[in-house]
C-alpha cells in the first residue's frame, strides 16, 4: 500500500470514526433524555 | 598467572565496555535527572532510565533472548500486547467523559490533532523511513506513549525505545511546546472567546456511553479492540459506582504495577548499538514536528469549524485534541487565562482531550490495519 493511500485513507478514517461517535452520542442523549422525560410524565400522572 | 589474570578480567564488564555505552549512561542519567528534578514524566523516565544504564552493562545479560529478565518483561508484556492495554484500563478508570459528551462536536478536535499524526508519517517515509517505521514515528505525535508502545511493538519493535522516549519526553515538554504554537495561530480576540454553556450530562448517559461506544470503535476498526476495549471497561468501572474496588485497583495498584513492567524493559530496548544511530536519533526530530502538526492541526481544524458554525468555539480548545491527558487542557486553560481573566477553558478544553485518547487509538488502529498482513 502506498504512503499517500495510506495518508488520505487515515485521515478519512479517523474522522469517519469520530463522526460516528458523534451520531451516537447525540443519538444516545435523544433517547435518554426521551427516556427520563417519560417516566417524570408517568410519577406525574401517578401522583 | 598472567594467562588466570586476564581471564578473570575478561570475565568483568570492564573490559567490555564501548565508548557508545558509555554515551547511553549518560542519556540514561539525564532521563533519571530529567524525572528527579524537573519532574518530567517521573513514573515513566525514572524507570526508562534505568533501563537503559542495565542494559548498557555489559555482560549483564538482562536482554538475552529466552533468559534475561528484562527480556522476559519485555517479551511477555509488550511484545504479547499485555502492558499497554492494561495501562488502558488505568486510563479508563481515571477518565471522565462528561466535558466530552456536554459538548460532543468538540470530539472533532480530539480528531483533527490526528491530522499531524498522518502528515509526519508521509514526511517520515519521505525521508527515508520504511513505511511501518513512519507510522510508529507519527503516531508521537498523538502524544500517547501506551499506543505509540502498542503501535511500535506491532510494526518498528527496532525504533520503540527511541518513539518511547520521544513520546513521554514531549508529552512531560507540552507546556513548553504547546503556547507559542497556541499564540502563533490565533489573534488575542480568538482566544478570548467564550464557550457556550455546556449541557447537563445525566449519569445513565455516562454509563452508556463506555458500552456503546466500545460497539462503535470495534465494528469500525477491529484493529484497536485491544485499548479501545481497555480504556472503556475501565470506564464503565468507573461510571457504574458499583465496582470500586475494581475500580481503585485499574486506578492505582495495577497501574503502579504495569508502569514498573512497562518502563523498565522500555528502556533496556535501547543499547547502544541499536539506538546511537542517525536513524534512530532523528526520531526526536520528527517525533517534535509531530507534537507541533498535531498541536496546529486540532488549532486550524476549530478554525475552520467556526467559519462554519453559528456558536463560536474557542480556537485554543483544538491544541487540546492531543492525547496528553490532563496537561494540554491546562495548557490551553492557562493561555486562554492571559488573553481573558475570566475566561475558564479547561472543563471545555477536557472534552477534545479525551476524544483525542480515543483519536489516537482509532489512528493506531487504522495504521495496524493497513499495514499489517
Amino acid at each position: 500500500m502506498s504512503p499517500a493511500s495510506v495518508f488520505a485513507q487515515g485521515i478519512i478514517s479517523v474522522f469517519f470514526g469520530m463522526t460516528l461517535l458523534y451520531l451516537s452520542i447525540k443519538i444516545t442523549a435523544f433517547f435518554v433524555d426521551r427516556f427520563t422525560s417519560k417516566t417524570k410524565g408517568a410519577d406525574t400522572d401517578g401522583k | 598467572m598472567g594467562n588466570n589474570l586476564y581471564s578473570l578480567l575478561n570475565t568483568t564488564g570492564f573490559v567490555h565496555l564501548t565508548p557508545g555505552m558509555v554515551v547511553m549512561w549518560i542519556i540514561g542519567l539525564i532521563l533519571i535527572f530529567l524525572a528527579i528534578k524537573k519532574q518530567y514524566e517521573p513514573l515513566l523516565l525514572l524507570p526508562i532510565g534505568f533501563g537503559i544504564l542495565l542494559v548498557n552493562l555489559p555482560l549483564s545479560g538482562l536482554m538475552e533472548p529466552e533468559v534475561g529478565l528484562l527480556w522476559k518483561f519485555y517479551h511477555y508484556g509488550i511484545h504479547w500486547e499485555i502492558i499497554p492495554p492494561l495501562i488502558f484500563l488505568g486510563i479508563g478508570a481515571f477518565t471522565d467523559f462528561g466535558p466530552m459528551l456536554a459538548n460532543p462536536r468538540l470530539i472533532f478536535l480530539g480528531a483533527g490533532a490526528q491530522a499531524g499524526v498522518y502528515i509526519t508519517f508521509f514526511a517520515s517515509h519521505a525521508m527515508g523511513y520504511n513505511i511501518m517505521e513512519a507510522a510508529t514515528i507519527g503516531m508521537i505525535g498523538g502524544a500517547d506513549g501506551p499506543t505509540t508502545i502498542f503501535i511500535a511493538s506491532k510494526l518498528a519493535p527496532q525504533l520503540m525505545g527511541a518513539c518511547a522516549v520521544a513520546a513521554y519526553s514531549y508529552m512531560a515538554m507540552v507546556p513548553i511546546i504547546q503556547p507559542p504554537i497556541m499564540r502563533l495561530l490565533t489573534t488575542k480576540a480568538e482566544r478570548k472567546i467564550r464557550m457556550a454553556k455546556p449541557r447537563p450530562v445525566s449519569k445513565r448517559e455516562k454509563l452508556l456511553f463506555p458500552i456503546i461506544s466500545t460497539f462503535v470503535i470495534i465494528l469500525l476498526i477491529p484493529a484497536s479492540a485491544p485499548l479501545i476495549a481497555m480504556l472503556m471497561l475501565g470506564n464503565l468501572f468507573r461510571e457504574s459506582g458499583v465496582v470500586e474496588r475494581l475500580k481503585g485497583a485499574a486506578q492505582n495498584e495495577l497501574m503502579n504495577i504495569v508502569t514498573i513492567f512497562l518502563g523498565l524493559p522500555i528502556g533496556a530496548t535501547m543499547h547502544a548499538d541499536v539506538f546511537l544511530q542517525p536513524k534512530v536519533l532523528f526520531i526526536f526530530i520528527l517525533g517534535l514536528i509531530a507534537f507541533i502538526l498535531s498541536t496546529a492541526t486540532g488549532i486550524v481544524l476549530a478554525k475552520l469549524l467556526n467559519l462554519v458554525s453559528k456558536e463560536k468555539i474557542n480556537p485554543l480548545l483544538g491544541a487540546a485534541g492531543v492525547s496528553a491527558v490532563p496537561m494540554a487542557a491546562r495548557v490551553v486553560h492557562k493561555v486562554g487565562i492571559e488573553a481573558d481573566k475570566r475566561n475558564y477553558l479547561i472543563m471545555y478544553a477536557m472534552g477534545p482531550n479525551v476524544a483525542g485518547v480515543i483519536g489516537t487509538v482509532i489512528a493506531a488502529g487504522i495504521f495496524i490495519t493497513l499495514l499489517t498482513p
